[in-house]
């Protein structure tokens, strides 16, 4: 089982915030303070791998949702990278595979972003 | 954190029939409340996405309790409790808050859409059977089930 993790990188001109562990009501506040640090620091271009994401609930996604908020206040973007069974299934019931951007891999959302 | 097993009214070895975990209301309970809830499931030989389903679902309800309960600053422990009932595995999560309150049309409830009544709305959308009902002393109960198949229980767990 791993702990859960938050940290952040930049890729070119994106900063990527890795997550590892479960996202729920005791994880989530870390994951939302990176991303009010990210957008404070004036990087609008967020790219949040989930892809060492074990589990996500309604407060990972409110989580994720309020980061979105802020980034396009600045025209900016969050995109997802996710493709865990259980964290894409919870993205879809809410319909928020709309709404985010999503991919497969690192790559991926470098590449067509 | 107390587990339960029911006594089992049969004098063979079996497995528990309900089994019912007791948390306290803290955000740091959840993820022992998912960990309780995947391990019935998989004792009953649910499909893995089941299971996944069945995490979920515990911990949007677990979730709500703890926050409504935060709320009013109770520390009465939430209940997790699981039952086999015939072909289906029943789980039911009480607890002394009040339920979650849908919000009006068109407007966010208190908390926001994502961490207001969203999270135990998600487990109507995962299971047919779902209730969430006010307990005769002003608490919640979430209730859900799916089918089991018996024969497929994994009697060493």
């Amino acid at each position: 089982m791993v702990d859960f993790s938050v940290r952040d990188r930049t890729e070119g001109p994106w900063t990527v915030i890795d997550v590892e562990g479960e996202v729920d009501m005791f994880t989530a506040p870390k994951l939302r303070e990176r991303l009010v640090q990210t957008v404070d620091q004036g990087n609008y271009r967020i790219i949040v791998n989930l892809q060492g994401v074990s589990f996500m609930d309604s407060t990972g996604l409110g989580t994720l949702v309020g980061g979105l908020k802020r980034v396009k206040e600045h025209d900016g973007t969050l995109a997802l990278i996710c493709s865990q069974r259980p964290v894409l299934r919870v993205l879809t019931i809410t319909g928020l595979t709309n709404v985010f951007p999503i991919f497969e891999s690192l790559e991926d959302a470098l590449a067509k972003s | 954190m107390i587990i339960e097993p029911a006594a089992s009214e049969t004098t063979e070895a079996r497995a528990p029939e309900r089994s019912v975990l007791e948390i306290p209301p803290d955000p740091a309970s959840i993820r022992t409340a998912r960990l309780f809830a995947a391990a019935v499931a998989r004792h009953f030989a649910c499909a893995e996405g089941e299971v996944e389903d069945v995490r979920l679902a515990v911990s949007e309800a677990v979730t709500s309790a703890v926050r409504a309960q935060s709320d009013l600053r109770d520390p009465t422990p939430i209940r997790v409790a699981a039952e086999r009932a015939d072909s289906r595995l029943l789980f039911e999560i009480t607890s002394t808050g009040p339920p979650p309150v849908a919000p009006e049309a068109g407007q966010t409830p208190p908390g926001g859409l994502y961490e207001g009544s969203l999270g135990v709305a998600l487990v109507d959308s995962l299971f047919d059977d779902s209730a969430i009902a006010r307990t005769s002393d002003g608490g919640t109960l979430v209730a859900f089930s799916l089918a089991i198949i018996p024969e497929l229980m994994n009697e060493n767990d």
